[in-house]
């Protein structure tokens, strides 16, 4: 069943196209990560999915044909930062969401103590901690059990202790069957999560698929050996290699598929060809992450 | 609808600006009306019934006329808390979240209005009871008919509150901040629109200024007649001050320009990103 389907979204803040003719499909069950630096357009794609922001153009539809109100209602969404009335207490703040979303306010209690805030539950919301109010939007997100969740940097302002309780959360979540969209600039919180993912740069999509094949099907093998021409001539004739290239003295083999590096290894052993280095990169994602990073990055003059 | 309510009432009725701003309301009515029985009984200025003409003051059915004028004095104070209300939507980004969780914008437009019109009702209430009080201490030999007949002032002073609260909304909303909307509203009600009236009486027409919106709202409930009162109509300088259209007139008028300025604030949250 498809859960979301964006065609074409668009929008622009003046110069800037935030988010450029996107189109997304995420089907239920996954975990769909949302991955790019900062000002890649992942909130102002989720905000335009929540309904408060306005597409300039193209559409969405969520559960096959539903938008606004009534699906917002189905779906459990955090879009930046949590926002609650400071001035109410735990339980006045989760009794509004409720009373929004038409849920029994018995499952208060059920989601404060989810996320560990059940002593904290008559304090008012503007004494707890940064990572407490985070702890309480996201317990706040699973009342009423939603069938979708939608996280937006969720791990910000948490300690590395909190960052692996919501992970341990999210998993814990998504292994109900639940689909989750989770947009974030951090590479390895994508990849220890989600099961499928989209890269954005500038609000263009650079890259879409399975978190797994993304990373494999560019699994990349470096190979190096005392005797570079035999090497040059054994991998060219190797039905184990998809392709290569050489780099000085570094050969970057890149593998077919269902083809292990110990095959290639054994192989060459077989053709008398000794190995003094064999270095399997598996980060690719990360590489072509990094690499749009830095582009980012680089001071304009 | 009761959803909304529901959801108002866990915002409003624990805030503590909320609390103190309908305190002070009550405390600047009780004030307004109770200050005549107070000079009387701590001067003997009082006993000149010339100047305090209490018995007008606080007989049936003239006092539903005098506590809805002096209700309605204080209404800046409900103004101030809708734009507290309205304001803490944006500063909290909880409109925001609301539409995120499953409210339509026409929803969060809706529960102000019933706020709006469950603090006028509320008021409404409060202005009857203290009449009900005074009117049966100060008040002899009244008949049944003489103290209901004036009651309809009270509605004009329910309409009167709702469109100074509408006022104060779209304030807000436009401005998407406390503190320059309440300025906004001040400065406008008591500098720019009185001087902007005044320039156009002088040069254009007399009665154009009592076509203003701020100045039909504030004046919905007529002057009560009192020798004070009588002494303001009759001086010249005072004169201009106290004119005003007919009731029904100003009555049309008021509504007519909620309506107006309730319409701007759909447009603009209708459209604006939250």
């Amino acid at each position: 069943m498809i859960i979301l389907e964006t065609d074409s979204l668009d929008k622009s803040y003046g110069l800037v196209h935030a988010v450029n003719h996107l189109s997304l499909k995420v089907e239920s069950g996954q975990v769909y990560g949302i991955l790019g630096p900062n000002g890649s357009g992942k909130t102002t794609t989720l905000s335009m999915l929540m309904g408060i922001i306005r597409p300039d153009g193209g559409t969405y539809r969520w559960f096959g044909d539903q938008r606004g109100p009534a699906a917002n209602r189905r779906i459990g969404a955090l879009i930046e930062t949590p926002n609650f009335y400071p001035y109410l207490s735990l339980e006045q703040n989760l009794k509004i969401v409720c009373r929004i979303k038409g849920i029994d306010e018995k499952d208060i209690q059920r989601v404060i103590k989810l996320v560990g805030l059940y002593e904290r539950w008559r304090s008012k919301y503007q004494t707890l901690s940064l990572g407490m109010k985070q702890r309480l939007a996201l317990g706040s997100l699973l009342l009423g059990d939603p069938e979708v969740l939608v996280l937006d940097e969720v791990a910000n302002g948490l300690d590395p202790e909190g960052i692996a309780e919501v992970r341990t959360l999210i998993r814990q979540v998504a292994s109900t069957g639940k689909t989750i969209i989770l947009a974030s600039h951090i590479l390895d919180e994508v990849e220890k999560v989600c099961t499928h993912v989209v890269i954005l740069k500038k609000g263009v999509k650079l890259a879409e698929g399975e978190v797994d094949s993304l990373i494999k099907g560019k699994e990349i093998i470096i190979l190096t050996s005392e005797d570079s021409r035999q090497l040059d001539l054994a991998l060219a004739d190797s039905s184990a290699v998809e392709s290569f290239t050489r780099k000085g003295e570094d050969f970057e083999v890149i593998l077919n598929s269902g083809i292990k590096p110990v095959d290639l290894s054994r192989e060459l052993i077989g053709k008398g060809i000794v190995l003094n280095r064999l270095e399997v990169r598996k980060n690719s994602l990360e590489d072509q992450f990094l690499e749009l990073v830095k582009q980012d990055n680089t001071p304009k003059p | 609808m009761m959803k909304l309510l529901r959801i108002e009432s866990v915002k409003v009725l624990p805030y503590r600006v909320f609390q103190i701003l309908a305190i002070l309301y009550a405390g600047a009515f009780l004030l307004s009306v109770g200050v005549f029985p107070l000079i009387k009984l701590t001067t003997n200025l009082a006993n000149n019934q010339d100047i305090l003409n209490l018995k007008s003051l606080y007989f049936f059915p003239q006092i539903w006329d005098t506590f809805s004028y002096f209700a309605a004095k204080a209404n800046i104070y409900l103004a101030i808390i809708v734009i507290f209300l309205v304001g803490n939507e944006y500063s909290y980004n909880t409109f925001r979240q609301h539409v995120v969780n499953g409210l339509s914008r026409q929803d969060l437009l809706n529960g102000k209005l019933l706020v709006i019109f469950g603090v006028a009702l509320v008021n409404t209430i409060m202005v009857f009871v203290f009449g009900l009080i005074f009117g049966l201490i100060y008040s002899s030999g009244f008949t049944f008919q003489d103290v209901f007949s004036h009651l309809y002032m009270l509605g004009i002073y329910f309409i009167q509150a709702v469109s100074h609260m509408i006022v104060a909304m779209m304030i807000a909303v436009w401005l998407r901040n406390k503190t320059l909307a309440i300025v906004v509203l001040i400065v406008y009600q008591v500098i720019l629109e009185p001087i902007l009236r005044l320039v156009l009486r002088k040069f254009v027409w007399a009665k154009l200024g009592l076509f203003f919106p701020m100045r039909v709202i504030t004046r919905l409930t007529p002057m009560p007649d009192i020798a004070i009162t009588e002494m303001i109509k009759t001086n010249t300088v005072f004169k201009d001050m106290a004119m005003t259209l007919p009731l029904w007139a100003n009555l049309v008028l008021a509504l007519v320009y909620s309506l107006i300025f309730y319409l701007v604030t759909r447009a603009i949250l209708m459209r604006r990103n939250l």
